[in-house]
């Protein structure tokens, strides 16, 4: 399948990105297509805030360039982007990228240890699960293309 | 003669600062009389700020733009050409609607005024 996949975080964005481009996505991003998703700054301390899930540091937008590619249906599922418009408030979001701040950024990691554990295991599950499916993939590209050949 | 504050500050999840100029040299306007500009850009969307000036309001909570970056000028302009007499407070409260902490860079630029006496 065709999607769009952002350079900086590798996340997938549907086929109709360029075409909605400033309806459904990218809403107050400028003219040119970018991606939506989010960075984390880890130059900037952690904000504390009541809610304990809630204490990470600041993220923003990566603008960063995103290019056509076909890839597995089977991985976009595991890696499409949450968009802007099905997530205004930021809840979904937040919750991924503090993950993300717990296993990239060690001031995240000493503080939450016990939950650092639970989320490094999660993620080395599902880069297992895309590596595999990349190779499938990768696999019935090169036999599709060895069988073109041959009719060529 | 113009003076000028720029900074960033990280904001917490539904979480409000009340004066992001707090500390800084000319939170009150060193001139007997000024024109103000305020210029701010956020890092995603979902921040407000709102400027009170000797504790008029000058904007109400309004929307930043979600550039990610420090304001280039003229671009970002929130609101310019407000007046500030001398030691009055400049006050840019912000607020994150959202539920992930986020940046808020911001400038303010003071420029004296001419005045006529006579």
């Amino acid at each position: 399948m065709l999607v769009f996949r952002c350079a900086r975080t590798g996340l997938y964005y549907p086929a109709d990105f360029v075409e909605n481009w400033g309806k459904t996505y990218g809403i107050g991003l400028g003219i040119r297509p970018v991606s939506e998703s989010l960075i984390n700054d880890y130059l900037q301390p952690i904000c504390k805030s009541r809610d304990n899930s809630r204490t990470m540091h600041p993220v923003g937008y990566s603008y960063s360039q995103v290019d056509l590619v076909e890839v597995a249906d089977e991985e976009i599922e595991l890696n499409s982007a949450i968009v802007e418009l099905s997530d205004p408030m930021m809840m979904k979001r937040s919750t991924v990228m503090r993950e993300r701040q717990i296993i990239h950024c060690q001031d995240m990691g000493h503080a939450y240890p016990s939950e650092k554990v639970e989320i490094v295991e999660r993620d080395n599950e599902k880069k297992a699960r895309v590596s595999e499916i990349r190779n499938k993939f990768r696999d019935v590209l090169a036999l599709y293309r060895a069988q073109n050949q041959d009719k060529a | 003669m113009i003076v000028t504050m720029q900074g960033l500050n990280a904001v917490a999840a539904n979480a409000t600062v009340q004066n992001v100029l707090t500390g800084q040299r000319y939170e009150r306007s060193p001139f007997t009389a000024g024109v103000g500009n305020l210029y701010c850009c956020g890092s995603a969307a979902g921040l407000t700020a709102e400027l009170n000036v000797g504790g008029t309001s000058i904007t109400p909570p309004t929307n930043v733009n979600t550039q990610n970056r420090y304001p280039i000028v003229p671009d970002d302009v929130l609101v310019g050409t407000w007046e500030v007499l001398e030691g009055r407070l400049i006050q840019v409260t912000v607020v994150n609607t959202t539920a992930g902490a986020l940046s808020f860079f911001w400038r303010v630029d003071i420029e004296e005024a001419d005045i006529q006496i006579g």
